[in-house]
């Protein structure tokens, strides 16, 4: 398991261990993906009704509805380790967003409850 | 059913298109014209050429931070944050003032067709709808936006064709008294400046959400795209206007497109322009409040704006009272434009704002390939160089006229308290230390 996919799966358990975000994402689903633009790799992060069921390496496309985090593997690195604020990084171009409005701002409640910013 | 990537492809454009393509623009359209007479085809190419230009600086700022929040990102990873802070202001109250001249002209050709109703109901009206509209989420408005623009943009190109569609002889008495009118070749440069804000708001898709990577990576074509369309709108329409409408007729009308209508195509045609105008309007607008409600969005969030900014809907989406602030401050524009009649001095102050914006883009374009190191062909840089001069030149030519001096007034208020704004937002967001943050402030949805 890569330091990355580490940090991931220590994330899906603080995200479902969270009782403020077990009640704001209920009831969501989404095709979620993280991929780290110079190494190439990418996990698929599969939540169902709001719970991080899975955190597995993926050779899938996400699809154009897809929810998608893109950045390079060092600030996903730093992102997901709490010492890089997700809003900051994404402000300074340094992190990609992309999917449905709705999913993106559960994706923004996330960070904010996680890491209060 | 077009493919996924079409799709998107038409969305972006709709968006661009139908910010820049607003109902003043045929006002424009046509005291350029009553000026110009001959010469408005030449300097709608000329302003085309310079549009062309910041658009293809514009996307390749687009291709370099996709997905990223337009002005914004780019102006704050050239010039950091203060910099950029300010630019978002300047850009916003721009975007109010716009709304703010848009909103009145279109109450007046209402009133034109409609005379029992006056400004007093349309404008509610009108921004009632874009709330409503964007609450529902971006999905569902930029739909909506596609079809505004394919009825404002095939309505116009239709009656254009229409109009300049008889043989040269048979063109009324109007073509051939512009065709003599004695403006010479001096009226060019000042009407290729004039012609410019025809273009403007079509970079303001950046700022609005790409939602998917395919949608971020066409936003260069997309820009290129939107100009052109926008370009052969105006030029098609510009004929046609010089073809059957005298200088005195151009100089008068503030609906050039209602004039034309009714005289190729009579009472209906009159009525179709009004739904094209009003498909012009909503469009504007409603572009204008995806993009700029994202920007209110993201500042609230970072605490440089009231945190109540960031409440979100939970079915859709969309930042509520982020939406709310932005046709909230419209609407008050629009009531200020209307109370003193100060359609012209806001419009002329939002064109100066627009042409300080777009300068910061450029400089930021040249300033990050300077400071990356990047490899971008010659060409590109002198292109976008040349650009940024003529903008700047734009600047300096309105600070020297006279009567420009009440916009330029306008516009430097506007600036100072902008530039306060950003420098007091950045020094409270500076001392504001993360650890004091509690977890659970900010964002929530209803």
């Amino acid at each position: 398991m890569s330091a990355l996919h580490q940090l991931l799966a220590d994330f899906a358990g603080r995200v479902n261990g969270h009782p403020a975000l077990n009640k704001s994402l209920a009831g969501w689903s989404p095709s979620f993906f993280i991929e780290a633009s110079d190494c190439g790799e990418r996990f698929e992060i599969r939540i169902v009704n709001g719970h991080v069921a899975d955190v597995r390496l993926s050779a899938d496309q996400p699809g154009e509805q897809s929810l998608l985090l893109r950045a390079r593997a060092d600030v996903l690195d730093r992102v997901f380790s709490g010492r890089l604020s997700p809003l900051g990084a994404y402000t300074d171009g340094q992190l990609e967003v992309y999917g449905a409005q709705k999913d993106q701002i559960k994706l923004d409640v996330i960070a904010l409850v996680l890491w209060g910013a | 059913m077009l493919p996924p990537s079409t799709l998107s492809f038409v969305r972006s454009l709709s968006v661009s298109a139908g910010m820049a393509m607003a109902t003043s623009c045929f006002a424009m359209i046509a005291g350029l014209a009553a000026d110009a007479g001959r010469w408005l085809l030449p300097a709608l190419l000329l302003s085309l050429a310079i549009a062309l230009a910041v658009a293809h600086a514009v996307g390749g700022l687009a291709r370099r931070f996709p997905s990223a929040l337009g002005l914004r990102t780019y102006i704050k990873a050239a010039f950091g944050n203060t910099a950029s802070l300010f630019f978002v202001f300047v850009y916003l109250v721009m975007i109010a003032l716009v709304a703010g001249v848009e909103s009145q002209l279109y109450a007046g050709i209402v009133h034109t067709m409609l005379p029992a109703l006056d400004a007093w109901w349309i404008v509610p009206l009108l921004f009632g709808a874009v709330f409503a509209l964007n609450t529902m989420g971006q999905e569902v408005s930029r739909n909506v936006q596609v079809a505004l623009v394919a009825l404002m943009a095939g309505s116009i190109l239709a009656l254009s064709v229409h109009a300049l569609l008889p043989a040269p002889a048979a063109l009324p008495q109007a073509a051939v008294l512009n065709a003599q009118a004695g403006a010479s070749i001096a009226v060019l440069p000042a009407t290729a400046v004039g012609a410019f804000f025809l273009f403007v708001g079509f970079e303001w898709v950046t700022s609005a959400q790409s939602g998917s990577r395919q949608a971020a990576a066409q936003l260069p074509r997309v820009l290129l795209a939107s100009v052109l369309l926008l370009g052969t709108v105006y030029v098609a329409f510009g004929a046609a206007a010089l073809a059957h409408l005298d200088g005195a007729q151009l100089a008068a009308t503030r609906a050039p497109q209602l004039l034309i209508a009714g005289r190729l195509w009579g009472e209906p045609g009159r009525w179709l322009m009004l739904a094209a105008s009003t498909a012009a309007v909503l469009m504007a607008f409603n572009a204008g409040v995806l993009g700029a409600s994202r920007l209110v969005y993201s500042l609230a969030r970072e605490g440089f704006m009231p945190r109540a900014f960031t409440v979100t809907l939970v079915r859709s989406g969309a930042p509520m009272r982020a939406i709310a602030a932005t046709v909230a401050l419209s609407i008050a524009a629009s009531l200020a434009v209307g109370t003193w009649q100060a359609a012209d001095l806001f419009g002329r102050t939002a064109a100066t704002l627009i042409c300080i914006c777009y300068a910061g883009l450029l400089a930021a374009s040249l300033a990050l390939a300077r400071k990356d190191a990047v490899q971008r062909p010659l060409w590109a840089r002198l292109v976008e160089a040349i650009a940024l001069i003529v903008m700047l030149l734009l600047l300096a030519a309105m600070a020297a006229a006279p009567h420009a001096w009440p916009a330029v007034l306008g516009a430097a208020a506007a600036c100072g308290l902008c530039a306060l704004c950003s420098v007091a937002a950045h020094a409270r967001a500076a001392a504001r230390s993360p650890a004091t943050l509690p977890a659970t402030a900010g964002s929530r949805a209803v």
